[in-house]
């Protein structure tokens, strides 16, 4: 039988390799060049020094072209002497070409992957070894303020693409010998670097080993972003909500990086990942922690009650309309009654298809230009919004509904993906069964986000199983000197367990 | 293979949820009277009655305690399989009885004149799939129940203090002390859960002993403090009501908010959830450890099937299922599930020596 995601897994074709570096500088010239026929951004020039044939391999766009010339071809073909028998590397990188990074490496594969990386490979003939100079400068865009996670008064630096960057941005925030950072290499094809960062000591090495682990086992042709490397670090893959987290932030990495947790940055994306995730971070900002400890456990009572409202307002509203109109004021009954007897559909139908319309004018919004992305808003708002309650299509009370539940369903933004899904199911459920259906599948979502547990954590933790310590930092904010008392450290969370 | 252990305390929670259920769902009938100051100290003699039928289990607790310092486990017998089989055929009733006096609710104060038997098979099929997720789900949820079902109440009975008036309450034994006793006692048997606890030993951390006192006596004061505002509020009138407890509910009002009783009854369905979702995972586990070869999903969905159909039948010849409400069936499961099975267990598992040799446990 065929394999489903031969795609993705690539068992089957084995890995190149180009063996170990010759001594005659030229082969291994020609060896690239074979590898990459037809590739011209693969650069290899051939030259001739102390009486040596010197080869040159780069990869063009990644390496700084003047800083080749100036650190490498310059000093090595002008050089006019003799290189020391037996000792000819060691000459050169100590009296030609210092004054950059520098590697010696025998394996022509592991070569050529630093070259890909924007090295510069250097070939002597007679010698069965390479040097590589670290002169990269591969395009980045520089670092600004995020787009997703935006704070009120924290930093404005954000993650970019670029791997080393990003761990400056988090070395720079965490200036402690505990910051340890471990290199792997996923994706056959793509080979793409990515960081496992934690604080030693204070991230379990249960936890660390699972990380690795599961990195281990995916199999995967590329990896090109952050988000492919969630398939394996999320044991719930059933379940709408995740226990992976990401930001954008190196401040808010930094501090979940202090609480015990594992992140990890891929290079390419500006995301990096953070295991495991609680329910109730979704609800935490950086800025709470800044602003005064009324106003932020303010704040966290309302990002928590925009969480219930986008989940369950538009089902809940359906389930009165159509079986408990009892439980509204009669005058407010009156005109919903009033709005609601012209439209065409029935209720359950109407909060679907608004729902439908709203999604995708939003679809819109994300993938289209940005230049006319203010046309589509006004269409939207205008025409769907307007003139389809006055054409009596939909009704006002229900347009306002899915309004409200728009707005708050985008509080909480990590939340916006399982919130649209259990926003229909609840409007399903509630046109179907009414108020008492809506609690049964409010009960069923408790108990489902109650049986989530990664690394040993619970979702819901520190709510249940209750840890009196740490709910002064969950939906309230004590002030900070209490805070102190009991630092926050996902390893307490971890649920009993025993061998069987 | 990892096992999940759950605190004593959230277990017993659990247990807490599924016996407030019971007194939400309190049927008052020709020969039980709640209209009396009696019915505050019925939950005395629930206390009693609770902590005497547990001495079985404490019994196998102990033992359970003893083979688990030796690292040894209670053997995999046929006479424990056939025990675990006598288990899952009581709790298999107790989810009747639950769900059929939900249906009872529903048709008769929710819904009237609907037919509810698509709505209970879904509730049904919708337990079972969350007693899938395991002790753990469910007793992690107990938590945010709990607070929910608890602060609810207490808003309810803060609203419902305005119409609690002191003279429906009766003089104490007005009906003399026999019939006091007749009642608290049938009141007591209710508590099917007590015989749940020797089933989740091996999944409890902590001191179980100390947890199940503490539930017994929060129990007992929760249900005469809810009790109280019921015979306060409706007087002789509770007599004449199927479920007392909803009509005390529905005179309650708070400011412009009416319908308090729609917000408590969807609490209450909480509680009716979580406990059939248990007595599913009762069932299961009983009958998964009786036919070790049959996979959980089988074992599932026999009892699904089984449950739906049997409830399918009662909802519609809810004349001739009359047996589901009579006392002595809640009698013959209260003795059975509470002190002859964990009796019989202890009796044949004190016979087990360090010796033996060590099996998966009950």
């Amino acid at each position: 039988m065929e394999n489903e995601n031969v795609f993705l897994y690539i068992d089957d074709v084995t890995e190149e390799s180009f063996g170990k570096v010759n001594e005659s500088a030229v082969e291994n010239g020609r060896i690239i060049k074979e590898a990459f026929k037809g590739s011209f951004d693969i650069i290899v020039k051939k030259g001739y020094s102390g009486g040596r044939c010197i080869v040159f391999a780069n990869c063009d766009g990644l390496c700084n072209s003047m800083r080749i010339c100036d650190t490498a071809i310059n000093p090595l073909l002008r050089y006019d002497g003799d290189f020391p028998q037996g000792e000819e590397l060691d000459f050169i990188c100590s009296h030609l070409v210092y004054g950059t990074e520098q590697k010696r490496e025998k394996d022509l594969t592991k070569a050529i992957m630093m070259m890909l990386r924007g090295c510069l490979l250097i070939f002597i003939d007679g010698v069965g070894e390479c040097i590589i100079l670290g002169v990269q400068s591969i395009p980045e865009r520089s670092i600004q303020e995020p787009d997703t996670d935006v704070q009120e008064f924290g930093a404005r630096e954000g993650f970019t693409e670029n791997m080393k960057t990003n761990l400056t941005l988090v070395r720079k925030r965490l200036c402690s010998a505990k910051f340890t950072i471990e290199m792997q290499e996923i994706g056959k094809e793509s080979k793409t670097r990515i960081l496992i960062c934690y604080m030693k000591g204070r991230a379990t090495d249960e936890t660390l080993n699972e990380v690795k682990s599961r990195l281990k086992s995916l199999k995967i042709d590329t990896v090109l972003g952050a988000g492919y490397l969630r398939k394996c670090l999320d044991t719930k893959r059933k379940s709408l909500f995740t226990m992976v987290g990401q930001t954008e932030r190196p401040d808010t990495f930094a501090a979940k990086l202090c609480e015990g947790k594992i992140g990890i940055i891929v290079d390419g994306t500006p995301f990096a990942l953070v295991v495991p995730r609680l329910f109730i971070e979704n609800f935490q900002t950086l800025d709470d922690y800044i602003n005064r400890p009324y106003y932020a456990t303010f704040m966290r009572i309302v990002r928590f009650l925009a969480f219930l409202i986008s989940v369950f307002l538009p089902g809940i509203f359906v389930s009165i309309g159509l079986f408990h109109q009892e439980m509204i004021p009669d005058d407010m009954l009156y005109n919903i009654v009033l709005m609601e007897s012209n439209t065409l559909f029935t209720l359950t139908l109407e909060a679907l298809v608004i729902h439908f319309i709203y999604e995708t004018v939003r679809e819109a919004g994300l993938r289209m230009p940005k230049s006319i992305g203010h046309a589509v808003s006004i269409v939207g708002a205008l025409v769907i919004g307007d003139a389809a309650v006055t054409a009596g299509l939909i009704g006002a009370p229900m347009l306002i509904i899915v309004a409200l539940t728009a707005i708050c369903s985008l509080v909480s933004s990590d939340l916006y993906q399982p919130i649209a899904l259990l926003r229909i199911a609840f409007i399903l459920i509630g046109g179907f069964s009414g108020l008492y259906g809506v609690v049964i599948g409010g009960a069923a979502l408790i108990i489902s986000l109650a049986s989530m547990t990664d690394y040993g954590v619970p979702f819901l933790a520190p709510v249940t199983p209750l840890k009196k310590a740490y709910l002064r930092d969950s939906v309230v904010r004590f002030a900070t000197k209490k805070l102190g008392k009991d630092i926050f450290r996902i390893k307490s969370l971890k649920i009993n367990t025993e061998e069987n | 293979m990892i096992k999940e252990k759950v605190s004593a305390n959230q277990f017993f929670l659990l247990l807490y949820l599924s016996l407030l259920s019971t007194v939400f769902m309190y049927l008052s009938s020709s020969h039980i009277k709640i209209a009396q100051t009696d019915t505050l100290l019925r939950p005395l003699i629930f206390v009693v009655v609770s902590l005497v039928v547990s001495v079985p289990t404490f019994f196998v607790l102990k033992k359970h305690t003893q083979l688990k310092a030796n690292r040894q486990f209670i053997p995999e017998t046929k006479f424990l399989k056939c025990v675990a089989c006598v288990y899952a055929v009581v709790y298999f009733f107790s989810i009747l009885k639950t769900v059929a006096r939900f249906d009872l609710f529903a048709s008769s104060e929710l819904f009237p004149n609907s037919d509810m038997t698509v709505f209970l098979v879904l509730l049904i099929v919708a337990c079972a799939v969350l007693s899938f997720l395991g002790l753990g789900a469910l007793s992690r949820a107990a938590g945010i129940f709990t607070f929910l079902v608890c602060a609810s109440t207490v808003f309810v009975m803060l609203s419902l203090s305005n119409e609690v008036d002191l003279l429906n309450f009766t003089p104490v034994f007005k009906n003399g002390f026999n019939n006091f006793l007749k009642d608290g006692l049938i009141f007591a048997v209710q508590a099917t859960e007590i015989g749940t606890i020797i089933m989740f030993l091996p999944d409890i951390k902590g001191d179980t002993k100390k947890t199940y006192i503490r539930w017994i006596i929060l129990s007992a004061l929760s249900f005469s403090v809810i009790f109280f505002f019921v015979i306060g509020s409706l007087g002789a009138f509770a007599d004449t009501q199927l479920f007392p407890t909803y009509t005390a509910v529905s005179l309650a009002s708070f400011g412009l908010i009416e319908r308090i009783d729609a917000l408590e009854t969807a609490i209450w369905i909480l509680c009716i959830v979580e406990k059939i979702a248990f007595y599913f995972l009762i069932c299961i586990k009983a009958l998964r450890y009786a036919f070790k070869g049959v996979s959980k999903r089988i074992t599932a969905i026999l009892t699904i099937f089984s449950v739906s159909a049997v409830i399918t039948l009662v909802s519609y010849n809810i004349e001739n299922f009359g047996f589901l409400s009579e006392d002595l069936l809640t009698v013959v499961l209260f003795l059975l599930s509470a002190v002859i099975l964990p009796a019989v267990v202890y009796f044949y598992i004190r016979r087990v020596k360090p010796s033996d040799k060590i099996q998966e446990s009950i």
